[in-house]
This record gives C-alpha cells, sequence and structure tokens, in this order.
C-alpha cells in the first residue's frame, strides 16, 4: 500500500505542477457546466479536486474512482468544506459502474483527465456506459487533454510532450495520451448539442453534449 | 463461429507483423522488460470456438499476450485481456493491477456473455494473489478456475485435470534466467555507465555498460548456484569481490592510481547493484525483494508478511492453499489443517490469503 498511498498524496502535488498552478481554474471551468443541484456523478474522482468544487455548487455528488487511497484523501478534503449535501464517495472501476447504478440515474455525468488515461476498448466502454447512466435530457461533461488546432501550438505541444508525460509517469505513475474526435464520439452516441471549450492553450477542451430529451409527439 | 461476430482487438493484426519488426519488438521488450508494454484489453477469438469453447483471461502485458496467444492458438477458444497496466500476471496481481476489478473489465469489455452459454473462466496460476474469485463469482456470476503457472503446460493441463486446481510451483530455467539477466541489466549498466562516461569518455562507459550487461546475465544464470541468501549479504559480496578484482586487475596491468581506484569503485557498484537488484526478477524470490521493486511494488501484502492460519475456521482437509502456493510452502499439518512448512520459503505474494475459501488466513 505504501507506495500507491504514496502516489495518491503525491497527485495533487503533481497535478499542480503539471498544470503550471492551473488545476484549480480547470476544476471550475469544468464545473461552471454544471448547473447547481444537480444530481452529478463524477467518474475518476481521483482526490476529489473537482468533487468540492461540484459539492461547493450544490450539486449532488456521487463520485467514484477504481482507487480507495485517491479516495481516502478526497474524503479527508471533502470533510474540510462546508457543503449542503456531502458527495457520496465509492469505491468503483467504470466497468462495475453498470451493476451498481440504474440506467437514467443521474442529470450529468462528468469526468477530468480520465479517459485519456483508458485504453481504446476501456474507452468505447465508458462513454457508452456514461450515456446509458444519463438521464433523457441529461449532460455528458468530458475534460481532459486534447491536440492543440493550431499548427504551431501543435508544435509545442508535441516538443513538450515528451519530458511532461516523464514527469507525469514519475509523480503520478500513470501515463495518458490525448483524446481523439472526442466531440466526434459523443455525437455518434446520439448526444445533442455537442459543445467545445478549449483551454490551456488548446490543449485541454471540456466537451459537453446532452442526451436527447424524450418529447411529446404533437396532437393531432 | 457465434452468430453475432465478436470484435476482435489484435489477435488477426498481430499476426501480420513482418519478421524483422516481430524480432526488433521482442528485442526491444526484452531489453526494456522493466516497463510495461500495454497491448489493447478485450477480446481474442482463436480458431471457430462454440457457445461452450473455454475463456481463458490474461494480463495486457503484450509479451505475456503473445506467448499466450501462441499456445491458445491451437485450439478454438476466447482470450480476455484484462487491462492491467500493461504489467505481467504476477506483479499485477500481487501489486493490485490484476484483481477481481480487472476480471471484471475483462467480462465486461469483451461481452463474451454473448458468445458462450457457460461461465466459467480459466484464470492465469499467477492472477491468485489478487483476484477474488469468491467476489468475482458474486458481482458478475462468473466462475473462476486457475490453469498452471507455466504457459507451456496448459496443453497437459486442459486433457488431464482441467479444470480441477493442480499443485504447480514456480521454476527459474537457465533460458529464462539469462533473459531476465539481460533484462535486468538496464539499471546497472545505466546508473554506472553513464556517470563513468561523463568521467572517463564515452568509451569507458560504454565498456562499463557492457561489463554491467555481461556480469548480469552470468550473475543470472549462476544465480541457483550461489551460496549466500539472496538480498544485501549476498549483493555486498559480489560487489566487494567484482571491485577488488577490478582494482587489482587495474594495478596488475600498470595503470596510474586513478585507474584501480574508477574500476574498483565500478565494478563494485556494479555488483553490489546487480545483487541487489536480481532477486527481484527471480519468481523464486521475487515478492520478498518489495523495497527493490520500483515500478511493480507487491502492494497487497505488507513487507515480509508471512500467512498466519486461523486453525478453528480452516476446514479440515481443504487442500486449496497448499495448492495454490507457488512455492509448495504450505501443508497440512496431523490435524488436517493448513500450516507453513518454513518460512524461509514464503514469498509474501498472498495468493493463500486471498483464496482460502473461508478467509481462515491472514
Amino acid at each position: 500500500m505504501k507506495l500507491l498511498e504514496t502516489r495518491a498524496s503525491r497527485y495533487d502535488r503533481g497535478m499542480r505542477l503539471l498544470t503550471f498552478g492551473r488545476i484549480g481554474g480547470l476544476y471550475r471551468a469544468i464545473a461552471g457546466h454544471i448547473p447547481p443541484g444537480s444530481e452529478v456523478l463524477e467518474i475518476g474522482c481521483g482526490t476529489g479536486g473537482l468533487t468540492a468544487e461540484l459539492a461547493g455548487r450544490g450539486c449532488r455528488v456521487t463520485a467514484v474512482d477504481r482507487s480507495p487511497q485517491m479516495l481516502a484523501i478526497a474524503a479527508r478534503k471533502l470533510a474540510e468544506i462546508d457543503t449542503a449535501a456531502s458527495p457520496r464517495l465509492l469505491p468503483l472501476s467504470i466497468t462495475g459502474l453498470d451493476r451498481t447504478f440504474g440506467a437514467g440515474a443521474f442529470d450529468y455525468v462528468v469526468s477530468c483527465l480520465v479517459l485519456s488515461e483508458l485504453t481504446a476498448t476501456e474507452e468505447r466502454y465508458a462513454l457508452d456506459c456514461s450515456v446509458r447512466l444519463l438521464r433523457p435530457g441529461g449532460g455528458l461533461v468530458i475534460a481532459d487533454e486534447v491536440l492543440p488546432a493550431n499548427p504551431v501550438r501543435r508544435v509545442i505541444y508535441h516538443a513538450t510532450r515528451l519530458p511532461v508525460a516523464a514527469l507525469a509517469y514519475l509523480l503520478t505513475q500513470t501515463s495518458s495520451h490525448h483524446l481523439r474526435d472526442i466531440d466526434g464520439k459523443l455525437r455518434s452516441r446520439g448526444l445533442e448539442a455537442v459543445e467545445r471549450t478549449t483551454l490551456q492553450h488548446g490543449s485541454f477542451a471540456i466537451v459537453a453534449g446532452r442526451k436527447p430529451a424524450c418529447r411529446l409527439q404533437p396532437q393531432k | 463461429m457465434p452468430s453475432a461476430a465478436p470484435e476482435v482487438t489484435a489477435a488477426r493484426a498481430a499476426a501480420t507483423v513482418p519478421p524483422h519488426r516481430a524480432w526488433l519488438r521482442e528485442l526491444v521488450q526484452l531489453l526494456f522488460r522493466s516497463f510495461p508494454f500495454h497491448t489493447e484489453p478485450g477480446l481474442r477469438v482463436f480458431g471457430t470456438p462454440g457457445r461452450s469453447a473455454p475463456v481463458f483471461v490474461t494480463c495486457n502485458f503484450d509479451h505475456t499476450v503473445r506467448m499466450v496467444s501462441r499456445v491458445l492458438g491451437r485450439y478454438d477458444c476466447y482470450l480476455l485481456v484484462a487491462p492491467t497496466g500493461g504489467m505481467n500476471v504476477w506483479c499485477a496481481s500481487a501489486g493490485g493491477h490484476f484483481g477481481t476489478d480487472e476480471v471484471e473489465a475483462a467480462i465486461r469489455l469483451s461481452n463474451i456473455e454473448d458468445f458462450v452459454d457457460h461461465h466459467r473462466l480459466v484464470l492465469p496460476r499467477l492472477a491468485a494473489p489478487g483476484v477474488d474469485t469468491k467476489e468475482l463469482r458474486r458481482r458478475t456470476g462468473w466462475r473462476a478456475v486457475f490453469g498452471p503457472i507455466e504457459i507451456g503446460d496448459l496443453p497437459a493441463w486442459l486433457e488431464g485435470e482441467f479444470p480441477h486446481l493442480v499443485p504447480d510451483q514456480v521454476r527459474f530455467p537457465a533460458r529464462r534466467r539469462a533473459a531476465m539477466g539481460v533484462g535486468a541489466a538496464l539499471w546497472p549498466a545505466g546508473l554506472i555507465g553513464f556517470p563513468a562516461g561523463l568521467i572517463e569518455g564515452w568509451q569507458t562507459g560504454l565498456l562499463a555498460a557492457v561489463l554491467g550487461y555481461l556480469l548480469s546475465v552470468l550473475f543470472a544464470l549462476a544465480y541457483p548456484y550461489l551460496p549466500a541468501e539472496p538480498g544485501l549479504r549476498q549483493a555486498a559480496a559480489l560487489g566487494g569481490l567484482l571491485g577488488a578484482a577490478a582494482a587489482g586487475g587495474a594495478v596488475v596491468s600498470g595503470g596510474a592510481v586513478a585507474g584501480p581506484v574508477f574500476w574498483g569503485i565500478a565494478l563494485a557498484a556494479l555488483g553490489l547493484l546487480i545483487g541487489l537488484d536480481f532477486p527481484s526478477w527471480s519468481p523464486t524470490d521475487v515478492c520478498k525483494q518489495q523495497l527493490l521493486c520500483f515500478l511493480y511494488p507487491a502492494t497487497l501484502a505488507p513487507a515480509g508478511f508471512l500467512p498466519t492460519v486461523d486453525e478453528p475456521a480452516c476446514i479440515d482437509g481443504c487442500d486449496i492453499c497448499v495448492r495454490i502456493c507457488p512455492k509448495g510452502a504450505l501443508t497440512l499439518n496431523e490435524r488436517s489443517k493448513a500450516e507453513l512448512i518454513d518460512p524461509a520459503d514464503c514469498l509474501s505474494c498472498y495468493a493463500c490469503v486471498q483464496q482460502c475459501p473461508v478467509d481462515a488466513i491472514s
């Protein structure tokens, strides 16, 4: 347990370093996509940075992470803040979501820096599962690394990628990759009004989409 | 084939890799054996499996998947590749990366339930420290059985004892020791060769690195026959001997004072690093060496863990722990209860604790 505990406690410091101290602003930007009071599932909450932000805005949050060590740190962090409803933390991996929650259980499903750590097969499963767990009219918010659209920034991104990836591996023992066509993947799952907000010089995107709501057919 | 053809992730693509690229991949994965090499998790299909075809599970370490695929290619069967972070089966399972969650993930990611009518998985034996088979069955309805340790022993097991748990112990034959010697040499050769190159020029650095590889392979080959117990004492003795021999050799060859000092220190450090690190590469000592496993630390059991049997809870005559122990370190005593024969044989791998049906071992 020693190293994982060490890893979990180092995670926050590592993330602050890797985002040049801007991780707090990214969490606020992501939480800004979710209306207060929503029933939210956060997949891969880690040490609870985004969870705290969501709970602080009055959302009812269920946060899951596969690492109990990360959740222990999240629990300590969340205990320090004053929220109307304290978030529910569950040790659960993505493939355990279907057996734990019913379809359509959440207004919003959100994940930050999770899909970029998954393989293509896992990513496909995670997106399918997230859409299943959304109620009709609910929103999916994915925040993650992307390739900048601007060619110059893309070159800078590639040039800085290797040392940053090596640093990330040393600090957090995880490796990641940028997401490809996440907007298209949301649309192909039937989500509507897919919008992208880019930050961090185009290398970080918040992509949000809405699951079609059931509509009454017009009466003749 | 089932009516709905399963999505195959990489099996057929792998078969089309040209020989020179396959050889290069083998070489790179051997030289950098201490790092994870991921392959896509999910479903692999071999032959034309029917709805009663066996379902095997393995890790997503590319080398392991290729080894397993070579054997499973002779059968009509399914292979589920679990997302274990690109790590090998044993390190992943003892380190908490190949457990119940990952087997559940392998089941869900592959949609295997659509293709077979049974619910029986064959897990790799060395996944026993991580996978709670009772919990797996509760979550998924799938019953797990453990195959033999070596994939090469799988055909005989399938023809004979399948699906029963057979006693099996880890082996470390010379060929594998040589391969592990090459893989393990990266750290000593790099840690000594690089600074040696900075101090004495690149030719000296290269020579030190080559010596590192040579010594590592020789140490690996001699490993089972060495007199001292693996660990600090063995490493210190090796470092001392090598350092003294190198310094002596440099003096005899008539170099300046700096020569004997440099080579004495360099070889002593090489010997110390090799002696300290190699036991963590050996399946006969691996999990005991927790402090030295930087990338794949065993995390389920605390360092120096030894199993304690709660005799009243232990089922009379149940020998699951005796069979599952990869070192044969457990036996049934005269009261038909499990007992650790010799603490020195225990690897602290946690398999007995995890697989006890009544949680009587802790």
